[in-house]
């Protein structure tokens, strides 16, 4: 049996939509501008319909045309009337455009027909049945109410309701972003139920902002300013304060935030008055100001509780907790006063923003649905009755920042409604009705190629399949042709920890010319004013993941010792600006930051720049790298590739021979030809097979040593916790980066697991037991000094007898520092100096 | 994340005080370490002096004065700021109509 999965909280101010699955829920995000709450507004702007915050945008400049808080008037038989569009709207059918605006959050795969909604325990029948119609309206074919504080109680419960402890009378404390509700809840073996509520709808945090702004910011910025007019002019509309009065709001916002984690927060603006030079402004609001201020609210909120008691012959000893959520019950004051005042315990373990929709998705993944997949089947047979066709107009490419698009459709259902977004949520069109002809302006990003998505929905919001829906506009200087790079553009940077070079990316195959950068590389390795040693900048074209050797050389500066006015230091910067103009012409300028010295280049496609040096540099490297994979190979018994590579081994020794006989000043063509043949050779080593490419191989790493580090996470019981959350942490921001073919970010990437893992080692104590056996176990040439390490080792037995982690730990670092490094057989690269 | 955005969001703000007359080398320090954020794929954006339209929804505006079809940005409160080309910080600005 299917379960309904899906819950919104439909709030007053703000709302949000999650799911349920497999025992987590999740709470979706708005595709624009990624946060999880909407706010619960509607702008009529023309013949545009705008939700969330763009809406709240108008609520003071408009507010005859942008609607909010109409959830209050739920069940009424209000009706608001839309100047722009002369016409009225309901509360449900404003509701309706909210929950529609909520379904846009899902993901297009998944869109349900059933859904839970939250609802005010203070709510009544026509209420009830109001937002009912308001789900229907917005295309839920099912809707399932539920109360607020009991949303919230499962949030907090998550799935302990059997939990015994549980049972009894709780309280469930909402002070949210407009409102205030606090309702009595009981919770016996069978049931959860509402047995009483109060509260204000005119109290939330947009209150407490208010209250900073006039009562602890404007005192002061009279006295620092002198201006005793502010108190009566900063809110009035199109009054000189107006700008200034928008700003203090959101710094009162951000330092009520602040106030909550320290005891003092910065207030730090320009004050800015027409005719009258701008003033910086600073100073700081405690947060026992803050308190105090504040302390009435709160009190207030208080007497609502006692309300509650009384009139159900309650006292404190008789509830058993209070469940805090609303997004102002973050601060600390608030937890404090609520508990100190009722002497009940306080419990705010459910985040308080997103409780009420986590309530409502753990409730829907426990509903059975009663509309099995009834939806999908009748939207797939319909679909292929009436397939909306779109044929799109519009330009390409573009100089101007917007554009304008055309759209012809063709078997359009009746009162369907449009909107056009752009991939990176810089644009939205808003909702608007569908024609057989429509016609837009989309807003461009500057200098990229911008994708826009034309969204149909039909009068349920469903949305439709349309064929070519996806346009992309690319904005930027380029000629009539809009030439574009054939190949990657990249220059070549040393890998010192894998004694290799590696190609990083500077411009990306397909940009559009002219294309300009700078980038910032530090230096790997000293290099001495006068000496022959030199700095590379080696500029590539090709394939970014794949060796610099197998890709082509189009420009070479070189900055040997006799240049410099002095030493250039290891780890000093090196501004490196590339430019390429349309006929290809490529200009590079580096600049020595330590010595204060600019080497301008300018390279034109039709020559040839090879560098001796660096020829025979790729060689050995290559040499290097075939070596290793022939090992590898062998360990595999795949004697086939093994044979191919040591062709290709033979052929590079030839070569390495070759250039050592090159001298510079050479007039023959000898170096242009051995180049070939180097790149040659390279391209067939590194397309053997892709698992040979220095990406592939660090993927490889990565994966293996993720699978070693989740092993241990998973069998070794004395794994810390805050180890646990920190590798959570770490593994869930780069899942992205698993994808990459950047070599330079997954090296990073594999660096941080590396002294991840290092770390572990030490926080661990079976691990450390584990590598102390390890190391005992290998043999006497694998370490510099095995006498002393074998009086270690006897000491390390004796620390492990009384468990004293620490001691084997000191123990284990001194091993370590006698082990002999397993690359020193290896031939080190010297590199090109720049670092990666 | 949210501790890489707020230093992000107090530079952009540091960027905007500096102004245009910004000595060499200081903007070079400037170009340095936007040019790290941009290797992490982050990029923020300044968006003042732009037309402001109720259609970008890269910013969140306070509009000021009286509305207008043409519409200025001209205070940046908190920059618009791009990870992989897509936006997970809406800019905060003051929006005001051109003067005439």
């Amino acid at each position: 049996m299917e379960t309904i999965d899906y819950g919104i909280d439909l709030g007053t101010t703000n709302s949000l939509v999650a799911k349920y699955s497999k025992g987590k829920v999740e709470v979706f995000k708005n595709p624009v501008g990624f946060k999880e709450t909407l706010p619960s507004c509607v702008a009529f702007r023309g013949e545009r319909i705008i939700v969330g915050d763009k809406a709240r945008e108008y609520i003071v400049k408009d507010p005859l045309n942008v609607f909010s808080a109409f959830k209050r008037k739920m069940g009424t038989s209000e009706k608001y009337l839309i100047p722009s569009l002369m016409s009225y709207y309901s509360p449900i059918g404003l509701s309706a455009m909210v929950l529609k605006e909520l379904k846009n959050f899902i993901p297009e795969v998944q869109k349900p027909s059933s859904i839970v909604i939250t609802i005010p325990a203070s709510f009544d029948t026509v209420q009830c049945n109001a937002t009912k119609e308001a789900g229907k309206e917005a295309g839920f074919e099912e809707v399932v109410l539920l109360q607020e504080p009991i949303a919230a109680s499962l949030a907090f419960f998550n799935e302990k309701m059997n939990d015994a402890g549980s049972l009894g009378k709780w309280l469930v404390y909402d002070l949210g972003g407009g409102t205030f509700d606090i309702a009595l809840i009981t919770i016996d073996k069978d049931e959860m139920r509402v047995v009483d509520h109060e509260g204000d709808n005119f109290l939330g945090g947009v209150d407490l902002d208010q209250m900073i702004v006039t009562q602890l910011i404007l005192p002061r910025l009279k006295e620092i300013t002198g201006k005793g007019d502010i108190d009566s002019l900063i809110n009035q509309r199109n009054g000189p304060y107006e700008k200034l009065y928008y700003i203090l709001l959101l710094k009162a916002e951000e330092a009520k935030k602040e106030l909550s984690i320290n005891e003092t927060a910065e207030i730090e603006f320009t004050f800015e008055i027409e005719d009258e030079p701008a003033r910086e402004i600073y100073f700081e609001i405690t947060r026992t100001a803050f308190e105090e201020l504040i302390a009435p609210k709160i009190d207030y909120t208080l007497d609502f509780v006692q309300k509650i008691f009384d009139r159900n012959h309650l006292s404190s000893a008789d509830i058993k907790n209070i469940i805090l959520i609303g997004g102002s019950t973050i601060i600390p004051y608030v937890r404090k006063r609520i508990g100190e005042s009722t002497g009940i315990p306080v419990n705010f373990s459910a985040d308080p923003s997103t409780a009420v929709a986590v309530g409502a998705a753990y409730y829907a993944g426990a509903k059975i649905k009663t509309l099995a997949n009834k939806f999908s089947e009748v939207s797939n047979e319909t679909a292929l009755e009436r397939d909306v066709q779109l044929q799109v107009a519009y330009n390409k490419t573009t100089k101007d920042m917007e554009e304008y698009v055309t759209a012809l459709f063709e078997n359009l259902p009746e009162n369907c409604t449009y909107r056009m977004v752009r991939a990176d949520g810089g644009y939205d069109s808003g909702i608007k009705n569908a024609s057989t002809k429509i016609g837009e302006f989309v807003l461009l990003k500057a200098n990229a190629v911008n994708q826009f998505t034309i969204k149909v929905y039909d009068e349920q919001n469903n949305e439709l399949s349309v064929p070519n829906s996806k346009i992309e506009i690319t904005q930027g200087l380029f000629s009539l042709y809009g030439q574009t790079l054939p190949e990657d553009i990249c220059i070549e940077v040393d890998d010192l920890n894998n004694n290799t070079t590696i190609s990083e990316v500077i411009f990306v195959r397909n940009s559009i010319l002219p294309l300009k950068k700078t980038v910032f590389k530090e230096l790997s390795r000293t290099i001495k004013k006068g000496s022959t040693d030199s700095l590379i900048i080696n500029i590539l074209e090709g394939n970014q993941s794949v060796h610099p050797s197998a890709n082509k050389v189009i420009g070479v500066i070189e900055i040997n010792g006799s240049m410099l006015e002095s030493d250039l230091v290891y780890g000093s910067d090196v501004e490196i600006t590339l430019e390429i103009s349309e006929s290809r012409e490529i200009s590079v300028s580096a600049v020595l930051t330590f010595t204060n010295q600019t080497f301008n280049h300018i390279f034109n496609p039709m020559e040839k720049y090879i560098s001796i040096t660096k020829l025979r540099e790729e060689l050995k490297t290559l040499r290097n790298e075939i070596n290793l994979s022939i090992e590898k190979v062998l360990e595999n018994d795949d004697y086939e590739k093994a044979s191919f590579l040591n062709e290709l081994l033979d052929v590079n020794n030839t070569l390495i021979k070759d250039a050592s006989t090159l001298r510079d000043g050479d007039l023959d063509e000898r170096k242009y030809q051995l180049e070939e043949q180097k790149r040659r050779v390279a391209a067939q080593f590194y397309n053997v097979g892709i698992n040979n490419s220095p990406v592939y191989d660090k993927k490889e790493k990565i994966q293996s040593l993720k699978l070693y580090i989740d092993h241990i996470m998973t069998y070794h019981n004395d794994v810390p916790e805050t180890i646990k959350e920190e590798y959570n942490i770490m593994i869930t921001a780069n899942h992205e980066l698993m994808k990459s073919t950047n070599h330079f970010q997954l090296n990073t990437f594999f660096m941080k697991l590396e002294k991840f893992h290092g770390k572990m080692v030490f926080n661990v104590p079976s691990l450390l037991i584990n590598n102390f056996v390890y190391m005992q176990g290998l043999s006497e040439s694998d370490f510099n000094n095995y006498k002393k390490v074998k009086k270690l080792f006897e000491q390390g037995e004796k620390a492990m007898e009384k468990s004293n982690h620490n001691e084997l730990l000191a123990i284990c670092k001194e091993i370590w520092g006698e082990m002999k490094d397993q690359n020193t057989e290896i031939e080190k690269i010297k590199g090109t100096g720049l670092g990666s | 994340m949210k501790e890489t955005l707020t230093i992000m969001n107090q530079f952009a703000l540091l960027e905007l005080k500096l102004g245009n007359d910004k000595d060499e080398s200081i903007q070079r320090i400037i170009q340095r370490i936007k040019a790290v954020w941009e290797g992490m794929g982050l990029v923020y954006q300044l968006p003042l002096g732009e037309k402001y339209t109720d259609t970008r929804t890269d910013v969140m505006a306070n509009i000021v004065g009286e509305m207008d079809n043409d519409m200025t940005i001209t205070q940046i409160v908190k920059p618009i700021i791009y990870q992989n080309n897509v936006i997970v910080q809406q800019g905060i600005v003051m929006v005001e109509a051109k003067k005439k």
